[in-house]
């Protein structure tokens, strides 16, 4: 049996330039499926570990997913504002623990600015409940102090003390610079795997301060306030993006979001983050489930290449199966060594196609963190990938078996003369 | 004993009515050289396969070299061709992608028999069979299918022979050749056969072959279907 | 693909999804809160779901049918199990049905509010609800609780929120 399985591999290798076709093949096909499925693990795996500890987040109408991905991933845009009133009025609710506003729409090369409180960095909390730690330096204190993530740090090379500053609206050059007021960098945060690694924040005075002389989005011409006079002006926000809320008790959460939803003062959305998390997913399962299943049927068409190629290739080796006939070996041997080829193949395809994954996954890794916001870990095959894997050498097996069972048949029906 | 007795065979292909073989009786001495002639489709290649255990007689028995086939699982029939025939075949005989050498050591891969009879140890049997058959050293690691048709024969002649099978079946291994390689080949393997002391049936419908042969056997003497009733 | 996600979720999600639930007969809403031992329900459910009719009882047929409907939302025992493992037992039940005082819709509110001994144990509740009322197909739920916030869509083959 060894000596048919060494004939095999030497058979297989002399007809290594069809069987590679076939291999290369069922190597796309399977990095396509474990590309997929890992993108869909890491994706749900770093949305679901962006937030954890909050109870509700609260912002103007709209859709809860479209407010979980402005108030938490930074990513689109909040349609409209809710108004500093109606903020402190939910803050002061007795059944609220803590609240911190958040105020986007400005940016800083790229990344995204988020002024808020200072409380945010003892209250917000991702993965399992950690909380934002420090690599250097404080929190910001004053109006021109800035705190920035891991990745803006590493990125663009900041340390404590970088003067910096800040642009209006989103995107790489942003639609005007607040150049006049610049920021000073006295934090940075330890890398969370968030979206926070992507952020600068500063104080939501800071964000009123910058927009003094500014009127529809424009400065305003002939007006310039000076960094160090604007402490002389009211910098009580009239409006936030957003607010995330923490409960003094868990159960008061759905009495809670029906009073932010029922507001008298403007129409509100409270959401609870995991529900519109799962929400999203519900809604992209779909998608994903079509795409898996895409892949799925690349396989299967990548397998059956295989089971062409191989049956295709039986009939040029009646020949050879007739000698090793003549040399002792049975229909059986036959038959195990035309699967044991479909399986090899199979399996340097699946085996190279989680290489190929791994070794995209790693290459794509820092781009789609950038773009899309998700962490793929450089880690070993998950759960899933294992499964789909030892799917695509099982449906390989059974592809195997097909010219297995010909080769077995062939032999018995030709004995040593082989009929051409 | 004899090398093979066959008595009261009767052989039917499935899906065929009549038989292709009924033989009553044919026997073969060991060390006997025999030349089997037959028009084709007279069922030559059916009666090596039944020899060589590929296939299994509806009645009757074959014995060779005192085993009967008919008692051996289909298993243990591959074991025993493996062990005791060497088989030759008209061309194709070698696997293309194996060099020379390799393809003469099959049989000691199959057969822990042979490679135990082949003497003093499997590579060094090899070459000399190859030596003593003409094959230049140069030849040896190259792959079969770059070989030349004669050349071919001589290399499938070598893994016949190799861990000294006490059986030899020749289907037509000449007809590929012309009438002076013919002569040589015939030559060669009548001498090794000799050399090892192996019973030989050599297969062709050229009887101009059966001189260099102990005796001659028109396969419609010994079987009662006559060629022409079979398709 | 980040506008590719948001157009997604634009596109799968009803505006205001969770902001006022929209009256739809046969769909109904669950909360589930759970907090140190103590889960907490709200159910809401449309009236036609429970009885079949959204106004004020014509016959004595229908006002039988309002009486059974309140019976068996009372009856939370039997219409929630939590894990039995979990050693839940029920400590309240707050029922509002409509009042009939015009309007083209009419909705069920109850709450109720188990304690559990042994929290640890709780994995999930099964709800009775859809053999009750047969009109009843879907129930929107969402949960909070240690192991966080999550959402699910309860329906009569698949009638268990888990976590």
């Amino acid at each position: 049996m060894n000596a048919v399985l060494r004939l095999a591999a030497l058979s297989a290798w002399s007809r290594r330039l069809t069987l590679g076709l076939t291999l290369v093949a069922i190597v796309l096909a399977t990095t396509l499926l474990l590309a997929v499925e890992r993108i869909r693990v890491d994706a749900r795996q770093s949305f679901s570990q962006s937030v954890s500890g909050v109870d509700l987040v609260v912002g103007a109408r709209t859709g809860a997913v479209q407010l979980m991905l402005y108030a938490v991933f930074h990513s689109g845009a909040a349609s409209n504002n809710i108004g500093w009133n109606s903020y402190q009025a939910i803050a002061g609710h007795p059944a609220v623990d803590w609240a911190v506003p958040l105020s986007l729409g400005d940016s800083h090369r790229g990344f995204a600015v988020l002024g808020t409180r200072a409380d945010y960095f003892r209250h917000f909390r991702f993965g399992e409940h950690e909380a934002l730690r420090f690599t250097a330096g404080e929190p910001f204190a004053s109006v021109f102090e800035a705190v920035v993530g891991s990745e803006v740090a590493a990125r663009l090379g900041y340390a404590v003390g970088q003067e910096i500053t800040l642009s209006h609206g989103i995107g790489e050059t942003g639609m005007g610079e607040h150049g006049d007021k610049p920021f000073r960098v006295v934090g940075i945060l330890a890398a969370t795997g968030t979206p926070v690694d992507r952020t600068v924040h500063v104080g939501l005075e800071a964000i009123t301060a910058l927009h003094l002389d500014w009127v529809g989005g424009m400065p305003m011409p002939g007006l310039n306030i000076p960094p160090q006079l604007v402490a002389k002006f009211d910098l009580q926000p009239k409006e936030i993006t957003a607010a995330l809320i923490g409960l003094k008790q868990r159960s008061d959460v759905f009495r809670m979001q029906r009073f932010i939803n029922e507001f008298r003062g403007e129409p509100l959305l409270a959401v609870l983050p995991g529900v519109a998390l799962d929400e999203l997913w519900q809604a992209i399962g779909t998608v994903e489930r079509t795409l898996l299943a895409i892949s799925a049927l690349v396989v299967v068409v990548g397998l059956a290449g295989l089971t062409a190629t191989l049956l295709a290739g039986l009939n040029e080796r009646r020949r050879e199966l007739a000698i090793l006939r003549a040399l002792g070996a049975g229909p059986r041997d036959l038959f195990l060594m035309l699967t044991a080829e479909g399986l090899l193949v199979t399996t340097l395809g699946a085996l190279l196609g989680l290489a190929l994954t791994s070794l995209g996954s790693s290459l794509a890794a820092p781009w789609l963190l950038e773009r899309f916001g998700v962490v793929l870990g450089a880690r070993l095959p998950g759960a899933g990938e294992l499964e789909l894997l030892g799917l695509v050498i099982a449906t390989g097996l059974i592809a195997s078996l097909i010219p297995g069972w010909r080769a077995w048949r062939m032999s018995l029906a030709d004995g040593l003369t082989p009929r051409i | 004993m004899s090398a093979l007795r066959i008595t009261d065979l009767l052989f039917r292909w499935p899906r065929q009515s009549a038989p292709c073989l009924d033989i009553p009786r044919f026997e073969l001495a060991r060390g006997e050289r025999v030349f089997l002639h037959g028009p084709s489709g007279s069922g030559k290649s059916t009666l090596l396969g039944l020899l060589g255990g590929v296939a299994v007689p509806q009645a009757g028995r074959i014995e060779l070299l005192g085993q009967d086939l008919a008692q051996l699982r289909s298993h243990a029939r591959d074991r025993f061709r493996a062990d005791h025939i060497g088989f030759l075949f008209q061309q194709f005989n070698l696997l293309p992608w194996l060099s020379a050498l390799d393809n003469v050591l099959l049989p000691c891969t199959f057969s822990a028999r042979r490679k135990q009879r082949a003497e003093p140890d499997p590579r060094t049997a090899a070459k000399r069979l190859l030596t003593q058959l003409d094959l230049v050293a140069e030849l040896w690691p190259q792959p079969a299918a770059e070989l030349s048709v004669g050349q071919q024969q001589r290399v499938a002649a070598a893994r016949a022979l190799i861990g000294q099978p006490e059986f030899l079946i020749a289907d037509e291994p000449t007809s590929a050749l012309d009438t002076e390689r013919q002569q040589i080949f015939i030559d060669l393997l009548l001498r090794e056969t000799a050399a090892v002391g192996a019973t030989l049936i050599f297969v062709s419908h050229d009887r101009r072959l059966a001189a260099h042969f102990d005796r001659t056997v028109a396969l419609d003497e010994i079987n009662r279907v006559k060629p022409g009733a079979v398709s | 693909m980040r506008k590719t996600l948001l157009l997604i979720a634009l596109l799968a999600i009803p505006p205001a999804a969770r902001s006022a639930p929209a009256h739809v007969h046969g769909a109904g809403h669950l909360d589930v809160a759970i907090d140190k031992g103590q889960i907490t329900i709200a159910l809401e459910l449309p009236l036609d779901a429970a009885v079949g009719f959204e106004r004020a009882p014509k016959n004595d047929k229908e006002k039988a049918a309002l009486v059974a409907a309140d019976k068996a939302l009372k009856d939370a025992a039997a219409l929630f199990m939590p894990t039995p493992a979990a050693n839940c037992t029920l400590q309240s039940v707050k029922l509002d049905m409509p009042q009939f005082a015009g309007g083209e819709h009419a909705d069920i509110d109850a709450s109720y509010v188990f304690r559990c001994a042994a929290a640890a144990e709780l994995k999930g509740i099964e709800t009775t609800i859809f053999k009750q009322f047969k009109r009843l197909y879907r129930l929107e739920t969402q949960r909070s609780g240690p192991n966080g916030q999550g959402a699910a869509r309860l329906t009569p083959k698949h009638p268990v929120v888990s976590w």
